[in-house]
């Protein structure tokens, strides 16, 4: 019977995919499996390479788990997913160059700031902006990465002072697309993290424009009343500020 | 006992009395002809005495069983009464032989060589067994009918109800469908069969039952019918 | 890195596209088919709880109902795996406008052709699975190809729920070489190679069930 036979393989994949879907949560008889939540589009902090998880978060996170005898199970996300996942406590701990600000805290606990960031208005080199002041701001269009935390700098400190709006924002999917945009003319500037502006000044014909310092910080989120926050600390500290420095400085050069 | 007996049938819609009464009966091996101007309740009528239309009251009588009180087999009783439909109803996804076969494999199941054989064989009293594996789109109207009456002999049915038969066919299929159900009336085979067409009438049947609003305004031969010197009867025939 | 190398990284979140993209599809027949044939055989009370579920399916976002089935439902207890959860949201959404195209699809089946047979004697059922589901199928295959083509090009949300299929590996793939351009026509190039692939496996298995002169009246 040719059609059942049809129906039934139909069925049978129907829930192996199901089931499939459910992945594989295997922690060795010892060793302890934490779950990581990514967005491999923001180098230096994290980025993937030939297939594997790379950047500076990332080796501080593998450090962590190399003293504690633990693996990490990292699972990409776009970069509102990751933050989903750590706040529906999917994830044990996210990273990826996030800032910590204040409506996040509300949602998820960060651990102690591990690197001052610079946040950087580039744009091409060609078009020579530089601003000396905010004051000539608002005659620019600035593109940013959606979900990223330069929305609420802007609506909390520029917005009030009649800087820049929000609404003149252009929004991207990610960084990517924002630098695409700047590169054929779209937009004038882009919000980037010092971080990420340093690896693509490399790559592209870019330069700052203004440069927001001191008000940035980034640190390793993990779901509310997290215990693995506490710990992490904890190795941060035992780490000391030279070793953690060393680590910034190899990747930010 | 009459094969098929109806007594004091009625069917109303919402106060209007569609059948009023009817009572006839009709004999094993017989064949009569149901008539009458349109709004008389004749395509109602057939369409109850098969319980596809659920009567109001009266009775209908079946090998001398009442299929129309509750608890009533409505399945073993539709599989004696076969079915042909003014605008055919064949299946159409599905080919000729398959449509002739399907009742008998499903409801009787009939091993699939064994149905096939006995669908063949109606199919090629209605002269369509060369048309097994057609599908009903590609089949003239007179083909399809004949499908459609070799469909409802494969039950082997104690009785025929036609529908119409011949309404939806141009005058040269109406020859071909006409001569085939002389030839079924030939055979003895017990039909019921509402029409105008009065050609048609002559050919399949003796007996006429003549409805009027209803009910049985006359039942009789059909030349006597014609004969009467009645309003009604002329005005339905056109010319006395 | 050649254009071909760029193909090969991106070609790797192809069977993750596939695996998102059938799942989907096949939850969104099933869901389709139970809520068509829910609605043939209920009473009144039942099509109108189906017409209400379809109504409200219909009008959701996708990425919302992902968002809430995915994120949201860990706070009540339920934990759900990325996959389920994108059936759940992409396939229960596409069920419910592939229900109307079936609704559509048996309004256009002849209603003598199930009277003949109600008159052979076959239940509601029975004529329900020999006549009008062979019928319906038939009458639906253009609208099914168009869900699908719909499922397919939603499937890049499952990368919000970290199942790692095509765009996020061009994401990446962007982040690092930043050679935008080369990324996304490669991706537009696969998307549209796995759409023929599913469409010639859709008219294989029309083709096996078509039926000469059906659809002609």
């Amino acid at each position: 019977m040719r059609r059942r036979d049809l129906i039934a393989s139909f069925a049978i994949a129907l829930a192996f995919a199901a089931v499939g879907g459910c992945g594989k949560q295997e922690g060795g008889a010892t060793s302890k499996v934490i779950n990581v939540a990514v967005t491999p589009a923001s180098p230096p902090n994290l980025f993937e390479e030939n297939g594997q998880t790379k950047g500076l978060d990332y080796d501080l996170f593998d450090g962590y788990c190399k003293a504690r005898g633990c693996t990490m199970a990292i699972t990409a996300y776009d970069w509102q997913g990751m933050l989903g996942a750590v706040v529906s406590k999917k994830a044990d701990v996210a990273f990826s160059g996030i800032s910590i600000t204040e409506p996040r805290k509300k949602v998820m606990d960060f651990s102690k700031p591990y690197m001052d960031n610079s946040w950087n208005l580039v744009s091409m080199k060609s078009r020579n902006i530089k601003l000396a002041n905010l004051d000539t701001l608002k005659n620019y269009s600035i593109g940013i990465a959606r979900g990223t935390a330069y929305t609420d700098f802007i609506k909390t400190e520029l917005e009030p002072k009649g800087i820049y709006k929000v609404d003149q924002l252009k929004l991207y999917p990610t960084n990517s697309e924002a630098l695409t945009d700047l590169q054929n003319g779209q937009v004038d500037l882009v919000f980037l993290d010092g971080t990420v502006a340093s690896v693509y000044r490399k790559k592209l014909p870019i330069q700052d424009s203004y440069v927001f310092e001191g008000i940035d910080r980034l640190g390793f989120a993990f779901p509310k009343g997290s215990q693995l926050r506490v710990d992490f600390d904890k190795y941060l500290d035992e780490l000391g500020p030279e070793k953690r420095q060393a680590i910034i400085d190899k990747w930010m050069k | 006992m009459a094969l098929l007996e109806v007594k004091e049938l009625v069917k109303s819609y919402g106060g209007r009395n569609v059948l009023d009464g009817v009572s006839f009966d009709l004999e094993e091996g017989e064949a009569k002809v149901v008539m009458g101007p349109s709004g008389c309740g004749k395509s109602t009528l057939l369409r109850c005495l098969n319980l596809l239309i659920e009567p109001t009251s009266g009775s209908i009588l079946l090998d001398g069983k009442d299929i129309t009180r509750p608890g009533a087999d409505v399945r073993a009783l539709r599989s004696r009464i076969g079915f042909v439909f003014q605008n055919f109803a064949l299946y159409r996804h599905m080919s000729v032989l398959d449509n002739v076969t399907l009742a008998l494999r499903r409801l009787k199941k009939v091993p699939r060589r064994e149905a096939e054989e006995r669908a063949l064989h109606e199919l090629d009293r209605m002269e369509m067994a060369d048309k097994r594996d057609a599908y009903p789109a590609a089949l003239s109207g007179g083909q399809s009918q004949r499908v459609a009456i070799a469909r409802a002999l494969a039950m082997d049915p104690k009785v025929l109800f036609f529908d119409e038969p011949t309404s939806a066919l141009d005058p040269i299929m109406v020859r071909e469908v006409v001569t085939l159900i002389n030839g079924l009336y030939l055979d003895n085979v017990t039909i019921l069969c509402v029409t105008h067409d009065l050609g048609l009438a002559k050919h399949i049947s003796d007996r006429v039952v003549f409805l009027d609003q209803g009910r049985v305004y006359a039942e009789d031969l059909i030349e006597n019918l014609l004969r009467r010197d009645d309003p009604v009867i002329e005005d339905f025939f056109g010319e006395g | 890195m050649s254009f071909i190398e760029i193909l090969q990284i991106l070609l790797q979140g192809a069977g993750y596209t596939l695996l998102i993209t059938f799942s989907c599809a096949a939850t969104a027949l099933v869901v389709g088919l139970a809520i068509a044939m829910a609605r043939e055989l209920g009473g009144a009370w039942i099509s109108a709880v189906l017409s209400a579920w379809v109504y409200v399916f219909r009008g959701v976002p996708m990425l919302v109902l992902l968002f809430v089935v995915f994120f949201g439902l860990p706070g009540v207890g339920l934990d759900v795996p990325p996959l389920l959860a994108m059936m759940l949201s992409l396939g229960f959404i596409s069920g419910a406008y592939l229900s109307e195209v079936f609704r559509g699809a048996l309004a256009a089946i002849n209603p003598n052709e199930v009277l003949a047979a109600q008159a052979m004697g076959f239940t509601r059922f029975e004529t329900l699975r020999l006549i009008k589901l062979p019928q319906m199928l038939r009458f639906s295959v253009p609208g099914m190809i168009n869900e699908l083509t719909t499922v397919l090009k939603y499937s890049p949300f499952a990368y919000t729920v970290g199942l790692p299929e095509i765009t996020k590996q061009a994401m990446a793939l962007v982040a690092t070489t930043m050679r935008g351009i080369e990324i996304y026509v490669a991706i537009g190039l696969i998307y549209f190679a796995i759409y023929r692939l599913l469409l010639s496996f859709v008219r294989l298995i029309e083709k096996r069930y078509a039926v000469p002169g059906f659809a002609e009246e």
